[in-house]
């Protein structure tokens, strides 16, 4: 018996941590490589791409890719971009779909359950298919080259899988907790603000967290619906520099890429359990 | 509940949907009906010629058209290559990890990390790894002396470019299906497998005759993401194997095809003929999901 466990143990330490060690190292290394090559100067990139920056690190990568480089758009601009958008994309995405989301639980709508089957159906519908006719649209109405067309845009793809979470979860709070505010006399408004709301805080939370990924992380729309420089947000901004490769030094590019990821990366090192755990969350209710 | 109760719940009851069903109808129903009406006319824009409608030759003309048949073929080669690896790997890492062995938060963590990260940038990081000059597994060739390893650029060499970027993509979603299937096997009873070790079950039976069978709405749920992603995917093929014009043959897909048909070569009639192409695919994973429903269904009976 005693045999038999330590063979086993040994077998474990033997396949299961390389392969988790190795798992582990290549999930980290390109991250490495990026931010230790973005410390470097071109030269030393060449002679070793492997090694870590030599002591002190060249910040002068940084300092240019931030500058802006040769396409003359400082990142600062793209930066506050990415995070307005995100922040009022997320904001509005909260309130309509948790506003829908209520009501297609609770109350009695005419054909409501038809209407909401028919926004779970946006689920699959592929993004690229409404590309060209969003373009159309928003170039009709006037809003094409806008914030707007990005915000409404954030807030439209991420609308069905919003509003199916936030029903499933509303349906899982207990009726009697909306009813007693209704007997406190409070409004339907009031109820859903003050009372439901709250309530639902985790389930708000994880739809937070996936439409922060998504916005933040989007290429395609800011890519296809603005081409103004003015309204670029970071990923884009960085995939300018790449387009004038050449004019820019390679360890500038790689630090362009750097700053796009360091804020995702700094979040994620701050609220990796809870990123995690509401990704899971969000991916199976969905 | 009284009558009036019921009516005030009916009015607002339509003004808390307002909102989403406006925003819905707007980017989702007019652009799904203005694709097919598109898609059955020759049209270069609105700074172009007038509408022409041209019946289904757009379809003729994309069945014919050898470019778009290898960006479909594409797409397949994706599919092919995530679903296989991504849910073994993903699945793999998930039974290891679930049973914290030391250290498990930070496997967890690094094979996650690269899922918040901008699909875009993390193309333009490849991009650049990928160069012969620089790269790991071209200094890996130099150093045992294998002269086509060194010199092969493999996002370059149209035989491996799709599945360079394809190797890009699994590092960037296997932490997905992981985090997935930890959640799955979390959700399953700790007595399951509690009995499955008093009877004697060794490890590999316990997985073949209790976890997997539990995971099958994980493994479904997993399935329609990787399906519907695959056919999606635009953004690490459009800047890690793209040039001015689009992506060459060897790394096109149907995205990027109608991206470039929509915005490069201006014939917003084709684009939209292969954007109903998209949504016809996209009503398989429909399917499946269907499938999947009544598997819960027989899970809860």
């Amino acid at each position: 018996m005693r045999v038999k466990i330590t063979r086993n143990t040994l077998i474990r330490l033997l396949t299961e941590y390389p392969f988790l060690w190795l798992a582990t190292l290549l999930g980290i290394f390109p991250l490495y490589w990026l931010i230790s090559n973005s410390l470097k100067t071109e030269a030393a990139l060449f002679a070793n791409p492997l090694a870590p920056p030599s002591w002190p690190v060249v910040t002068g990568n940084w300092l240019n890719a931030w500058a802006g480089g040769p396409v003359n758009t400082p990142l600062i601009r793209p930066l506050l971009n990415s995070i307005g958008l995100t922040f009022s994309a997320v904001a509005l995405i909260l309130i309509i779909s948790s506003a829908a989301g209520y009501a297609f639980s609770r109350f009695q709508i005419y054909g409501g359950n038809l209407i909401f089957s028919f926004i779970i159906m946006g689920l699959s519908v592929p993004i690229h298919a409404t590309l060209v006719p969003l373009v159309v649209l928003y170039n009709f109405i006037g809003i094409l080259d806008t914030y707007f067309a990005l915000l409404l845009t954030f807030v439209a793809v991420n609308l069905p899988f919003s509003v199916l979470l936030m029903r499933a979860y509303f349906v899982s709070i207990p009726e009697e907790i909306a009813e007693s505010a209704r007997i406190d006399g409070a409004s339907e408004v009031r109820t859903f603000w003050s009372i439901m709301l709250p309530v639902a805080r985790p389930g708000l939370i994880t739809m937070a967290i996936m439409n922060f990924l998504f916005v933040w992380n989007d290429f395609l729309y800011s890519y296809t619906l603005v081409s103004s420089r003015e309204f670029w947000t970071l990923p884009r901004a960085v995939y300018a520099f790449v387009g004038v490769y050449g004019l820019f030094s390679f360890t500038s590019l790689l630090a362009g890429m750097a700053i796009a990821v360091a804020p995702t990366l700094i979040i994620y090192f701050i609220f990796s359990k809870q990123l995690i755990s509401g990704v899971a969350a969000g991916a199976l209710k969905g | 509940m009284s009558e009036a109760l019921r009516r005030s719940q009916k009015i607002s009851g339509y003004g808390f949907i307002a909102p989403a069903v406006a925003i819905y109808v707007l980017t989702f129903i007019f652009p799904i009906f203005y694709t097919v009406f598109l898609s059955l006319f020759a049209w270069r824009g609105v700074a172009g010629t007038p509408m022409e409608y041209v019946g289904l030759a757009n379809y003729t003309g994309l069945l014919s058209d050898s470019f778009f048949w290898d960006s479909l073929e594409n797409n397949i080669i994706w599919f092919g290559l995530h679903v296989t690896i991504q849910l073994s790997l993903g699945f793999i890492f998930a039974v290891l990890i679930y049973e914290r062995p030391r250290g498990w938060l930070i496997y967890r963590n690094a094979v996650f990390m690269p899922v918040v990260i901008s699909v875009a940038v993390v193309g333009m990081m490849f991009q650049k790894i990928y160069n012969p000059l620089l790269s790991p597994i071209n200094e890996l060739g130099r150093i045992i002396g294998w002269e086509w390893l060194a010199k092969s650029g493999f996002l370059s060499n149209p035989q491996t470019a799709i599945y360079a970027c394809g190797v890009v993509s699994l590092w960037r979603w296997t932490g997905l299906t992981m985090v997935l299937f930890i959640a799955g096997l979390q959700a399953i009873s700790p007595e399951m497998f509690e009995s499955a070790r008093i009877c004697g079950a060794t490890r590999w039976q316990t997985l073949r005759h209790v976890t997997i069978p539990l995971l099958k709405p994980i493994f479904a749920v997993n399935l329609v993401n990787i399906l519907t992603g695959c056919f999606q995917v635009f953004d690490l093929i459009w800047v890690m194997a793209s040039i001015e014009t689009g992506p060459p043959r060897a790394t096109s897909v149907l995205s990027t095809y109608l991206y470039v048909e929509a915005f490069k070569t201006h014939s917003l009639g084709v684009a939209s003929a292969i954007g109903v192409f998209e949504l016809l695919i996209a009503f398989i994973p429909v399917l499946i999901l269907l499938r999947v429903m009544k598997i819960h269904q027989l899970a809860w009976r």
